[in-house]
């Protein structure tokens, strides 16, 4: 910068120029060194990227989820051990794929289906469905229960069971929009219904919003359904008040339906799926079937890594009315397990109990 | 009879209005030109590096187109400003894979200044004060639910300019390689001005936060908190030309940077502006 100034000096000097072209010239050398003194200060003033390598990468990302991961004391994991485990693994000549699977499984030691890490060539993750059996096999359902003719309206598959006394209606994924459509058409279509299933069974998630969607058509009362806690600050217990969630009723002139609701789950219910079977619990009418959910009640955030590998964990708590945290699944009023007898035999025993249960 | 005007040819109008326009007084009073109330309006880029050390350490850097919109006042004892400036673009941070970062980058603010010296009969050096804001709305996919974030920074600054009028008579040439100017009187002005914050906050998210949280809903005053300090400064450098008819044409360069407070969720920015404008004079030449 300084020879730059100094050259231009030397130029203005040896140049004979008049009065008028001086400034104008001037001008143009002056807006030159503002833009270039510009850019100097601020790579004064703003701090450098840190370095891509594997090291570097390594304790961000094992720093990250300290200071910011919520589940350490109720998961009981000490993650300084974690450390202690893996680092030596990391050395200056790690290639990439070797640093991926380090830090894959350095993650898993969260045992979080929301925990991941993404690479341009690979993604890691918990997978949380392997943790029980899967419930449900939905060509048998769609063979055996449903026929060829159930409707699809929006995200739902639906028709009536039990010779027209029961509503079944099967949500495989909350990343699938529900509008109040959708709600009024299945409450106008079911309301002579004795009761009602919704089949959340291998649902792994998605957005809340579809989860008030449906169950605020459901309330009769603003009801807590639980509180959220976030994570404020580095240490293990620092966390937000409460911030409590509530379902509200909707209009008075939209369709309400009050009967008897079962909602059918397993380990798959995972994330937003578990978050409508935990917030069933404070609705009288609701009852879950089926095996404990996924969990997943801790919301996941994201971030990046100095090699722009991008990675998520759960950084917040959610806690029942009743103090309970069900982070590794809300369990079921009763438990009825698809077996693989049942898969020969062509019956769905989750659906089966539902039905003689809402017949009573 | 209805007269139909497409947006191409309403501008060329609006142009052809002030650069031509018919309200100049007397040559022989010799106005001053500078001096007056305008309302300013142009377009440019801006090019913008940003690093939000909550969800990541990498500085994203992009352009974005920007608009601006402000109302100027200069008498010979002071001058004042409001402005407005809104630009949105697209900032990517590459490794491996390219990541991207929309952005809605919007500047707003006000300056007043008195003038306390001629340095020489066409040299005024100012001093006086500024609000300064800065409002960034970004949405980074990559971050998932961290990926929807706002940021305002809003600073009282001191502030100071230097302000250059060159008045000449001139042959006839084109102006910017371009318009032909008659022979005549030609008024420029040169400006600089630095702007040190004094107080300086920011609305920020906070050590952690996420899109879609209780009420599946995003909500930026739950998720962000209001912090005070860091670090601030930015100039501005003014290129003016103005017309016969009192109207004027304005190129600008803006520079900025900051960098927050130390804590987990520190925002590092900075912005450079490039702006051409119109000065359209609000009042009659004196």
């Amino acid at each position: 910068m300084n020879r730059l100034l100094v050259n231009v000096y030397r130029l203005m000097v040896s140049i004979k120029l008049s009065s008028q072209k001086f400034k104008r010239f001037a001008s143009i050398i002056m807006v030159i060194i503002l833009g270039l003194s510009s850019n100097s200060c601020e790579e004064l003033i703003l701090e450098e990227e840190p370095a891509q390598d594997a090291q570097t990468n390594f304790d961000f990302l094992w720093q990250e989820a300290k200071e910011k991961y919520a589940f350490f004391d109720y998961k009981g994991i000490d993650w300084d051990e974690v450390y202690r485990e893996y680092n030596p693994r990391i050395q200056e000549d790690t290639r990439q794929i070797e640093l991926f699977n380090v830090l894959f499984e350095m993650l898993n030691e969260l045992r979080d289906g929301h925990v991941n890490l993404y690479s341009a060539f690979n993604q890691a993750r918990y997978d949380i469905r392997l943790l029980g059996p899967e419930n449900i096999d939905f060509r048998l359902i769609k063979e055996n229960y449903l026929g060829e003719d159930f409707y699809i309206t929006g995200p739902f598959a639906h028709d009536f069971l039990a010779e027209g006394e029961v509503a079944y209606v099967r949500y495989s994924s909350f990343s699938n929009a529900v509008s109040n459509f959708d709600m009024d058409f299945l409450f106008l279509r079911y309301q002579e219904t004795k009761g009602m299933i919704i089949d959340l069974r291998q649902n792994g998630g998605g957005s809340l919003t579809n989860m008030y969607t449906i169950l605020n058509r459901f309330a009769q009362e603003k009801t807590l359904i639980y509180n959220s806690f976030i994570k404020t600050g580095p240490g293990t217990d620092e966390f937000s008040e409460a911030q409590p969630a509530y379902l509200e009723p909707v209009d008075e002139d939209r369709l309400q339906y009050d009967k008897p609701v079962i909602v059918l789950t397993d380990r798959g219910t995972y994330s937003a799926a578990s978050f409508f079977a935990l917030a069933t619990k404070a609705l009288p009418n609701f009852r879950l079937l089926g095996d404990t959910t996924g969990g997943g009640l801790g919301i996941p955030n994201g971030g990046q890594l100095p090699n722009g590998w991008t990675y998520r964990f759960s950084i917040s708590q959610t806690i029942s009315p009743d103090g309970e945290n069900y982070e590794n699944g809300v369990p079921v009023d009763e438990q009825v397990i698809f077996g693989p007898v049942n898969q020969i035999q062509g019956v769905d025993p989750v659906i089966d109990r539902a039905v003689e249960i809402l017949r009573r | 009879m209805v007269i139909r005007i497409h947006m191409k040819q309403y501008f060329f109008l609006l142009i052809v209005l002030i650069l031509a326009g018919t309200s100049a007084a007397a040559q022989e009073e010799q106005p001053s030109y500078h001096l007056g109330d305008f309302l300013k309006a142009g377009g440019g880029a801006s090019r913008i590096k940003i690093r939000d050390l909550g969800v990541s350490p990498i500085y994203y850097e992009g352009y974005a187109p920007l608009g601006t919109l402000s109302i100027d006042t200069e008498t010979e004892k002071h001058s004042w400003s409001i402005f407005g400036t809104y630009g949105y673009g697209t900032l990517k941070a590459e490794r491996l894979l390219i990541y991207q970062s929309s952005i809605h980058n919007i500047n707003y603010g006000g300056h007043f200044h008195y003038n306390i010296k001629e340095l020489r009969p066409d040299i005024n050096l100012k001093v006086g004060g500024a609000f300064q804001g800065l409002t960034n709305v970004r949405f980074s996919p990559s971050f998932r639910n961290a990926g929807s974030t706002v940021e305002s920074i809003n600073s009282i600054a001191a502030s100071a300019k230097v302000e250059w009028i060159i008045d000449r008579t001139k042959d006839r040439r084109r102006l910017l390689w371009l318009i032909p100017m008659p022979a005549g009187r030609r008024v420029t002005a040169l400006s600089y001005q630095l702007n040190v914050p004094l107080l300086t906050a920011i609305w920020s998210p906070a050590f952690s936060y996420l899109d879609d949280f209780t009420e599946g809903t995003v909500d930026y005053e739950r998720k962000n908190e209001l912090k005070f300090g860091g670090f601030r400064l930015n100039n501005q450098f003014d290129y003016t030309y103005y017309l016969k008819n009192g109207n004027g044409l304005r190129l600008s360069y803006y520079w900025e940077v900051f960098k927050g407070p130390d804590d987990f969720g520190r925002i590092e920015f900075a912005q450079h502006q490039a702006l051409l404008s119109f000065l359209i004079r609000l009042n009659a030449l004196k």
